[in-house]
């Protein structure tokens, strides 16, 4: 697929402070990148560049191979859905989606054709000469959506667009989006600090972090081989246990002093970060051949259809364990146990 | 003592809270018009009507007190918009000293800003004698105690009543809109004329309206700044009663004006509830 936006060392400062420092990303036709990142990251500041309402102080900004790094918002051709909507509260529902069209000076036949189609698109047909005020969260946050593609533009921007429904709503906007983007194959970039979300909407994700993208890959690549401890520690639950590698380089000594296997070799004496998944460690009763690092339960949660554990080791630190709930044993909060991982689980991140 | 005080409450008529305030509106407000009105048509005769609305002299009064009102209200909205929207998005700081600029003379006496304005506009007023220094004008300017002065010193009297309005309902628009406006490929003058104005066309016809009404009963600038030769409805009023002890025809006058009033409050409140549909 064709590369639709590409930046290239794009920087920005808001009086000392630096934004962005020199960010590239290519974002291919029809693909759904996520921006994702905590607040101060830089994701938000990226998307303002993107729509032209920030100017980038370095780099370049091109979309469809046209340089628009100083262009006007107005000549973008991006449609953007903000956080609050921002649906024009004096104008009907129909008024709001055509806006762009009229001042496009589509035909009128054209522009009712347009109107009907994306209104079914979204499922408000019917709803053209309301008001947005006497719509629901979910329905404006749908008018937004199809005021923000019914002109076609080449580039769709999603500023956290769900952050203000309630959970049961979000997760069906969600899969309304992702469902609505892949029809219309529109390239869409979305920005959100929810690193679930992003894990369910996107083709590939980008994780920000101080005005840099830490790491670029699909959901899978993101959460199973995070690049850096940022990453790892960012993106779903994890345990990182600091160590160092022995020197055959096929082990390494933990803070405690314990020895774990290591799966691949490495230098010997560098210090590295074991990253082990909740659902990977597994917990046994302690008896004279369990193998692993002795701890005790310090904490139980009960979350349906598992069950965490926070297990204090002996050493001191903390491991949340996530195990499924009916099959194995289950331990009360004081109970002595093992915890063990097979080295297959363990992913190295640099320290 | 709470018992007490909500028995107070409960066992009182609503009517008798407003007891006092009603009394004292009767008594000086109500009253007053109630005999102004009486006396317009002393005799159960329409004469100081027909007279005020149908002599060519006084209906002249009446035209140009409605031009003048009509210039002042909209010079001080092509003034006060841009003021009120530089408020309105200016950093804390330079909205306070903006507002400053407009409160602190707002505060000020009516009475002095118009002698001051006689001082700046006089012939041998800093206006003038900086333009003769200057070389930009051979003979001094007339300003005062014409139709110039007037304007001049009622749209600076007036501005405030333009601006508060405007001011308070721009504070109140979400900025993202303009933002979405021209993200979705409307130039500034069409986010303009399509989102800003509509959004903030109820303040411009509070405004209006405020500065409109206010103007037609406009006195002591007319009367100290037009030098009697600007004649307004309310100084024809005064004149009416101070100099001709006509008080028939003063009362007539008043009606008119106090009728004008009504009327643009009405259409102001007429229009206001379509724009919201």
């Amino acid at each position: 697929m064709a590369t639709v936006l590409a930046l290239s060392g794009v920087t920005k400062h808001y009086g000392t402070i630096a934004a962005l420092r020199g960010v590239d990303l290519q974002v291919v036709g029809g693909e759904l990148l996520t921006l994702l990142g905590p607040s101060g990251s830089g994701k938000t500041t990226l998307l303002k560049i993107i729509a032209g309402f920030e100017t980038a102080e370095g780099g370049v900004v091109s979309l469809a191979g046209r340089d628009i790094t100083t262009l006007a918002p107005n000549k973008r051709d991006i449609g953007m859905v903000f956080q609050n909507y921002a649906l024009f509260p004096h104008m009907s529902v129909a008024a709001n989606i055509a806006f762009p069209l009229t001042i496009r000076r589509v035909a009128q036949r054209e522009v009712a054709e347009r109107l009907d189609e994306v209104l079914q698109l979204v499922g408000l047909a019917g709803y053209g000469e309301r008001l947005p005020k006497q719509l629901s969260g979910g329905q404006q946050q749908r008018v937004a959506l199809a005021r923000a593609v019914v002109f076609k533009p080449r580039l769709l921007l999603l500023d956290e667009p769900f952050g203000a429904l309630d959970r049961k709503l979000r997760e069906q906007m969600q899969l309304e989006v992702r469902r609505l983007q892949q029809r219309l194959r529109i390239t869409t970039i979305f920005v959100t600090h929810d690193q679930e979300e992003a894990l369910v909407l996107s083709d590939r994700i980008a994780v920000m972090n101080d005005g840099a993208v830490e790491q670029l890959g699909d959901p899978r690549a993101i959460y199973a081989s995070p690049a850096n401890r940022f990453v790892a520690d960012f993106i779903g639950e994890s345990n990182l246990l600091h160590a160092r590698t022995i020197e055959t380089g096929s082990a390494a000594v933990l803070d405690s002093g314990a020895t774990v296997e290591l799966q691949q070799r490495q230098a010997a004496g560098i210090d590295i970060g074991l990253l082990i998944r909740p659902e990977a460690i597994n917990l046994t009763t302690p008896t004279a051949i369990a193998e692993g690092l002795p701890g005790m339960v310090d904490e139980v949660v009960y979350l349906g259809s598992t069950l965490k554990y926070f297990v204090r080791l002996d050493s001191g630190s903390i491991l949340i364990v996530r195990r499924s709930f009916g099959r194995e044993p289950v331990f009360s909060k004081g109970d002595r146990l093992v915890a063990s991982w097979s080295p297959a689980d363990v992913h190295l991140v640099q320290w | 003592m709470v018992t007490a005080v909500a028995v107070w409450h409960k066992d009182r008529d609503p009517l008798l809270h407003a007891a006092l305030p009603l009394a004292f509106l009767l008594a000086l407000f109500l009253f007053p018009v109630a005999r102004f009105l009486l006396i317009s048509v002393d005799g159960g005769s329409l004469a100081q009507y027909e007279k005020a609305l149908f002599d060519g002299l006084y209906l002249r009064v009446l035209a140009d007190t409605f031009r003048i009102a009509l210039v002042v209200t909209l010079t001080t909205l092509i003034l006060g918009y841009p003021v009120a929207y530089f408020l309105s998005v200016a950093s804390p700081l330079w909205a306070t000293i903006g507002m400053a600029f407009l409160i602190i003379p707002f505060w000020t006496s009516v009475l002095i800003r118009t002698y001051a304005w006689s001082v700046i506009l006089g012939r041998n007023g800093v206006i003038n004698r900086l333009l003769l220094s200057t070389g930009l004008v051979q003979e001094p300017l007339r300003l005062l105690n014409n139709e110039v002065g007037v304007l001049i010193g009622m749209v600076h009297v007036l501005l405030p009543y333009m601006v508060f309005p405007l001011y308070a309902l721009m504070r109140r628009q979400d900025p993202t809109l303009l933002l979405a406006a021209e993200g979705l490929g409307a130039s500034g003058l069409q986010t303009f004329k399509k989102i800003f104005l509509p959004l903030t066309m109820p303040g411009i016809l509070a405004g209006t309206t405020l500065v409109f009404v206010l103007s037609l009963g406009f006195f002591i600038t007319p009367a100290i700044l037009g030098g009697g030769k600007v004649m307004m409805i309310a100084v024809l009023i005064e004149q009416q009663v101070r100099e001709l002890s006509n008080w028939q025809f003063a009362a007539a006058l008043s009606t008119v004006l106090l009728g004008s009033a009504l009327a643009m409050y009405a259409l102001l409140n007429i229009t206001l509830r379509t724009h919201r549909q």
